[in-house]
């Protein structure tokens, strides 16, 4: 040291330290002894939690960060007490080398909580390169070019490798929010709890980076090292989101912790009166409680310890089937889409088909030999019977997918029911079966539905009967129910009937009464599904009943009749 | 055997860092606290109050 400089120190007249943090040169004693209050209790929370998750890298990697940061900390208080520029100079030197480290575990720890995994080897290369240059070149004037004398300041003037550090900081704090803002994004972090807490911890650990680098870039800028210190008051802001975590989403076990602790502290208490209390006979006494607290408390600490184990099963396994539920549901939509592609697709060759062989049968291609007519009734049957199948798988998927349209208006059910009736009575005789039309009521039972899904209903129900009657007849009544609000049409046949079972579970998809293999009857098992969903959608309903089996059948269709006060808006149509 | 050997890598990566660091930190001690080679810097326009000048 040259003379002058010694002399220029001397000038000074700082004040002697002791103990390396304790001086008179401190010119913000407050601000100072904060710095303790808030590297302690951010320490004292990693330890504890180390010390009860000692294999789990996150508590590892929480430790490591507070340890630096204690260290970082330790450095900062030499720095502001020493009256020794060399002492200034070497602690100004070790902060800013661990520094960064602190914000590389801080990213550390963050990738582990959220993706709760670790880094490859690969990537731990690559994020822990960014660290060697302030390491390696710590000790040249690259770090810091000098100590500064000016204002008796004891500063140190900061050199390109300090700038570097500060940089590497902010690309760590990047990393997290990007990492964070990914797993939320892509649905890695799923539950509604873990989203929660992991916004929470990156608020949380990013606003305390931050903090800590922006006091360090505003004293860099603005040369004032006074405001720099403040960044450390995030730690303490940071420990605090910590324990709430603990304690609200259970990030670690704290009761294990808590009961370990309340075991520890009565243990020590009973053994403390051995020495508080002399007499002979006490002794005994104390000895005995001792002994038998400590039995008691074994079963105790190992009865938290299951139920904690339980909860993490609970959780996991919770976790998992919100997984599969989400997964089972997009197959469940990319099986309706399917569906419905697949049976747009089917549908057009068997116009082709179904208009060919009518061609045929009716004489376009030349004379049809009498042999052939027989033939081409059956490809005709066949194709009716695909596309009416290919028509409920559609309706079906848009049923499903929420896409079927109704278009509502208003019209009579008793006029349509007896418009069907008569369609359908060549088709029901052919099969030896009366279908007959009867009206309980004098009204035309005008109903707000749409006409051409009601009339899909209707053919749907009448068919069914038709089909389950071996013989007899089926019989359709329109009526008002509940108060003349309900337009009702019933169709009772004397057909195989159906068990108690088969009601239960008829309006379900694909299936068929138990005895309906018997009867030999084509069908997807849809129809009446559909019918269902398409009455309930335009608020009615479709319900069915029976006696028996070989009892006979009836269904009935309910459909809410048309305001008729003028003026009252008709009722809006559901979407399926 | 890759669990072991991602342990070496772990172990070895981790004590080449503390290696570095404590170098590091024991070439800071020599320059900055044994040898006290380093620079001073003074602002001679803003020439510190407690100073005698003549001293300077």
């Amino acid at each position: 040291m040259t003379p002058h400089v010694s002399q220029l120190i001397d000038a000074c007249g700082w004040l002697p330290s002791q103990l390396l943090v304790i001086s008179g040169n401190i010119y913000a004693p407050l601000l100072y002894y904060t710095y303790l209050g808030c590297a302690v209790p951010a320490l004292f929370i990693a330890i504890f939690v180390f010390v009860y998750q000692r294999n789990s890298l996150a508590s590892r990697l929480l430790l490591a960060m507070n340890v630096t940061l204690g260290l970082w900390v330790f450095g900062s208080l030499v720095l502001w007490a020493s009256e020794y520029p060399g002492v200034v100079m070497f602690a100004w030197t070790m902060i800013n080398m661990i520094e960064p480290f602190v914000y590389f575990f801080a990213f550390y720890f963050a990738y582990v909580f959220i993706f709760k995994q670790d880094l490859s080897t690969e990537e731990k290369l690559l994020y822990t390169a960014p660290l060697l240059p302030t390491v390696i070149l710590a000790p040249t004037p690259l770090m810091l070019i000098g100590f500064n004398l000016t204002n008796c300041d004891r500063n140190a003037i900061e050199g390109i490798l300090s700038i570097y550090g500060y940089a590497t900081e902010i690309l760590y704090v990047l990393l997290i929010l990007g990492f964070a803002f990914f797993a939320l994004r892509a649905k890695i972090v799923v539950g509604v709890a873990e989203r929660r807490s992991t916004i929470l911890f990156t608020i949380g650990i990013t606003a305390f980076l931050s903090a800590f680098s922006l006091g360090n870039i505003i004293e860099l800028v603005t040369g004032n090292t006074f405001i720099g210190q403040y960044g450390l008051l995030g730690a303490p802001l940071f420990s605090a989101l910590l324990a709430y975590l603990i304690v609200n989403y259970k990030v670690f076990d704290v009761k294990l912790f808590s009961i370990h602790a309340f075991i520890t502290t009565l243990w020590l208490l009973i053994f403390s009166l051995l020495f508080i209390n002399t007499l002979e006979s006490t002794h005994i006494v104390v000895l005995l409680t001792l002994g038998i607290f400590s039995i008691i408390a074994l079963p105790l600490s190992r009865s938290v310890e299951r139920e904690i184990v339980g909860r993490q099963q609970n959780a996991a396994l919770a976790s998992d089937l919100q997984k599969a539920n989400e997964r089972l549901l997009d197959l469940d939509r990319s099986k309706s889409e399917f569906v419905s592609i697949a049976s747009h697709q089917l549908r057009t060759p068997l116009t082709a088909i179904r208009g060919f062989a009518e061609l045929i049968r009716d004489g376009s291609y030349g004379p049809v030999p009498a042999k052939f007519f027989e033939p081409l009734g059956h490809i005709d049957t066949s194709v009716q019977n695909m596309a009416m199948s290919i028509n409920d798988f559609l309706n079906v998927s848009r049923i499903e997918s929420g896409t079927m349209q109704y278009e509502m208006g208003v019209f009579s059910l008793k006029e349509l029911a007896r418009v069907i009736t008569d369609e359908l009575r060549q088709y029901a005789e052919k099969r030896n079966i009366a279908l007959i039309f009867e009206s309980a009521s004098d009204d035309d039972l005008l109903v707000y539905a749409d006409e051409g899904k009601v009339r899909q209903i209707l053919q749907n129900l009448i068919d069914n009967s038709i089909k389950y009657t071996p013989q007899g007849k089926v019989t359709l009544t329109a009526s008002t129910v509940g108060a003349q609000h309900t337009a009702l049409i019933s169709i009772v046949d004397t057909g195989i009937g159906m068990s108690q079972k088969t009601l239960g579970i008829i309006f379900d998809k694909f299936v068929r009464a138990s005895n309906a293999n018997t009867a030999n009857m084509y069908g997807t098992g849809l129809g009446l599904y559909i019918a269902k969903e398409m009455a309930e959608a335009m608020k009615g309903h479709v319900r069915a009943s029976s006696w028996g089996e070989g009892h006979g059948s009836t269904f009935t269709l309910e459909l809410p009749l048309a305001p008729t006060t003028p003026g009252t808006a008709p009722v809006a149509p559901k979407t399926a | 055997m890759q669990q072991r050997q991602y342990r070496i890598i772990n172990i070895a990566l981790l004590t080449s860092f503390i290696v570095m660091l404590l170098i590091s930190a024991a070439l800071s001690w020599y320059k900055y606290i044994y040898t006290k080679n380093f620079r001073f810097v003074t602002d001679e326009h803003n020439i510190p109050k407690r100073f005698d000048i003549k001293t300077y």
